[in-house]
């Protein structure tokens, strides 16, 4: 099981919504539909709802409550480290455990989108927004402090 | 042509001797003629000593803590393995009709394939130089068969070229490799190289350009016969016999800027990576069949569903506690002298495990790769009896990547399965985040722009993302560069050291479980034998 060199090239579908659907029952299906918001190396969407759903919730749950088997995916539901934008911000970033880091795929304006929106939602209400600037400050804080 | 060799051939040569000398003397001839064996691998190990009544707990029952337990228990230590899931294999795992996939999140997948059906969801292919696994195929009386991994005949294909219509590998190949050397040639006649080749270097280079690219006598790459001896020949004008329709006719290859636009010769080294040379194996009956042979041996050590919750190191041993996994049981406690731990960082990082803080920081350091498989069963062989196309691999820039053709079963009149998704980056997350019914969705209506008859023959399917897999929480390591937090990774700390896949050079090969596997036993048994 390897990776075969994949294309860089960028193509970037014609953006189709998906019908809503729940963890219970399959969505009707969208003949031709491949839009997954995403390419082989980055994720186009710019949406924090629309990014945690396609980033997030896949491991998170859909609420973002968080999953367990032999070990967890922590809920980011009414999570009390949300109250600073830095800790989800280092997480996106650099992760951690089976967090892995999605620096690569996503600009510092996702990364701030989808920030906000798990602060301001699913169960959490902090004030204050991270901007995009803050991040591609945190980003270069932290891929120095690697370094180091 | 000729193979004729003027002289004894090398094999020739080394047939000689193993006759003469046994084969000990032949394999240190080889090494001395510059044969040397491409593997680390030296055969079984060697663990003479073993103190009496030595023990060792091995966490998980995968490839790398199945082999782990083998041996240690040939070599006289006395075994036992934990186990999360209630099977043993890990991801050397073979998805077959009535087995039930259960995904974290809650999504469930019964996988309806024939008798007889399968596919490799997690490792699917052998390279001929991972030579510890194939040796303990042939121990373990594992049957093995080719595995085609390059198909001239399968595709490759662009949604936003060609009008979208999949492009025959080796025409696409033999054009490119044509094209460029004709560019080559003609650089090489205007006198581009001059400076760096001599005027005999440059006649010889003309020479290999014109062999090499089927160029003709004026340097050109062009639809004649001896292109189509390599590119292959229009539909209605292969060669044939007797009167009707039986002499060749030329084809017309795919213009080079076609080809550049494509990107297609992004996909032309695939098969020539070293990890990817002909000829490939798979197990005959799926690759679970080495877990299983592994277990047949090693089965009777084995607790299944038992879920690790503490690792406590003391002076003398080490101390695992395990919960029972879904309902019944207790759970408890097994005491050893010594630990081999498999489990993936993924889960181990979450663990409360008494190691150095060094090595805690490796397991969260560590992150694994996402990957989305499908495997998709269609009534009708109609890539074979439609397209001519039997294994290897077509592959494409939609985001299922590529289709792979089963090297199984050829020729049958029955159905197959397809690989008909493998996703990685991403576009993985983006599946991983949708219920098995849209992923399945999505992969079919990708694969029917490169074969039409996927809606009409398609009868079952299944689409796995290893992230949401409860064992794995991922697919397999990846490291950014080892240093020294490898070295941290693979050394033993105190009595408890780690193996598997994400301790080897070999990512997500299971050669990479074995030979870690044998290096951590070796680490334990030194420590065992050199112990006051």
């Amino acid at each position: 099981m390897t990776h075969v060199a994949r294309c860089a090239l960028v193509v970037v579908f014609a953006s189709v919504g998906f019908a809503a659907w729940s963890q219970d029952h399959d969505a009707p299906a969208r003949p031709g539909t491949h839009d997954l918001g995403s390419t082989v190396d980055r994720f186009t969407d710019t949406d924090g709802a629309t990014l945690f759903r396609r980033a997030c919730s896949g491991c998170h749950g859909s609420d973002g409550e968080g999953v367990s088997g032999a070990a967890a995916y922590p809920a980011l539901a009414g999570n009390a480290r949300m109250s600073t934008a830095r800790y989800p911000v280092n997480l996106i970033l650099e992760g951690n455990g089976a967090m892995p880091s999605f620096a690569e795929w996503l600009d510092d304006s996702q990364v701030a989108a989808i920030v906000n929106f798990l602060r301001s939602n699913l169960g959490n209400s902090y004030q204050g927004e991270v901007t995009a600037e803050a991040v591609a400050r945190m980003r270069k804080e932290f891929a120095e402090l690697e370094g180091g | 042509m000729s193979d004729t060799p003027s002289r004894p051939s090398r094999r020739a040569l080394l047939k000689m001797i193993g006759l003469a000398a046994g084969s000990g003397s032949m394999m240190s001839a080889m090494t001395s003629l510059g044969h040397a064996q491409q593997s680390p691998y030296r055969g079984p190990p060697e663990l003479s000593g073993a103190p009496e009544g030595a023990s060792v707990v091995v966490l998980g029952a995968g490839l790398a803590g199945l082999c782990a337990a083998l041996e240690l228990r040939n070599a006289g230590y006395s075994v036992r393995i934990l186990e999360y899931q209630a099977r043993a294999g890990g991801r050397c795992w073979t998805l077959k009709g009535g087995d039930r996939i259960e995904e974290l999140g809650g999504y469930t997948q019964d996988v309806g394939f024939s008798k007889g059906q399968y596919i490799n969801i997690g490792p699917w292919r052998i390279p001929h130089h991972h030579r510890a696994l194939l040796d303990y195929c042939e121990r373990l009386n594992v049957p093995l068969e080719v595995f085609v991994q390059e198909n001239q005949n399968a595709y490759l294909h662009s949604a936003d070229h060609f009008g979208g219509k999949p492009v025959r590998y080796g025409h696409a190949w033999a054009d490119y490799v044509g094209q460029i050397s004709e560019l080559l040639a003609k650089a090489t006649n205007k006198g581009a190289l001059d400076q760096t080749a001599s005027v005999e270097d440059t006649e010889i280079l003309l020479e290999s350009l014109t062999s090499f690219g089927v160029l003709d006598k004026n340097h050109r790459y062009s639809r004649n016969l001896d292109t189509a001896e390599y590119r292959g020949y229009p539909d209605a004008g292969a060669p044939g016999g007797g009167l009707w329709d039986a002499a060749p006719e030329p084809s017309e290859p795919i213009a080079l800027n076609d080809l550049l636009t494509s990107r297609f010769w992004q996909y032309m080294r695939n098969h020539t990576t070293y990890r990817h040379h002909a000829p490939m194996f798979q197990p005959v009956g799926g690759m679970e069949q080495i877990a299983q042979a592994f277990q047949r041996e090693v089965g009777d050590l084995i607790t299944y569903n038992a879920r690790v919750t503490r690792v406590v190191q003391g002076e003398d041993g080490v101390t695992v506690d395990f919960d029972k996994v879904g309902g019944d049981g207790e759970g408890g406690q097994v005491a050893a002298d010594y630990c081999v731990c498999t489990i993936p960082f993924t889960i181990l990082s979450q663990l409360d495990v008494d190691v150095s803080p060094e090595l805690r920081r490796v397991m969260r350091q560590l992150h694994y790769h996402e990957a989305v498989k499908a495997g998709l069963e269609f009534k009708r062989r109609f890539w074979e009896r439609d397209e001519q196309i039997y294994g290897g691999i077509t592959l494409t820039d939609l985001p299922i990547a590529e289709i792979s053709y089963p090297s199984n079963e050829m020729h049958s009149s029955g159905p197959g399965v397809l690989l008909g998704a493998y996703v990685y980056g991403p576009q993985a997350y983006a599946y991983n985040s949708m219920a098995p019914g849209e992923r399945l969705e999505s992969v079919l209506s990708q694969g029917a722009q490169i074969h039409p008859q996927y809606r009409e023959e398609f009868s079952t399917g299944v689409v796995l993302s290893w992230h949401r897999v409860p064992w794995m929480l991922g697919c397999y390591s990846n490291w950014d560069e080892r240093g020294r937090d490898y070295e941290i990774a693979a050394t033993m700390d105190k009595r408890f050291v780690c193996a598997g896949e994400h301790i080897s050079y070999l990512p997500g090969w299971q050669e990479g479980s074995l030979l870690s596997a044998l290096d951590a036993i070796r680490q334990v048994h030194d420590h065992a034998t050199s112990a006051p």
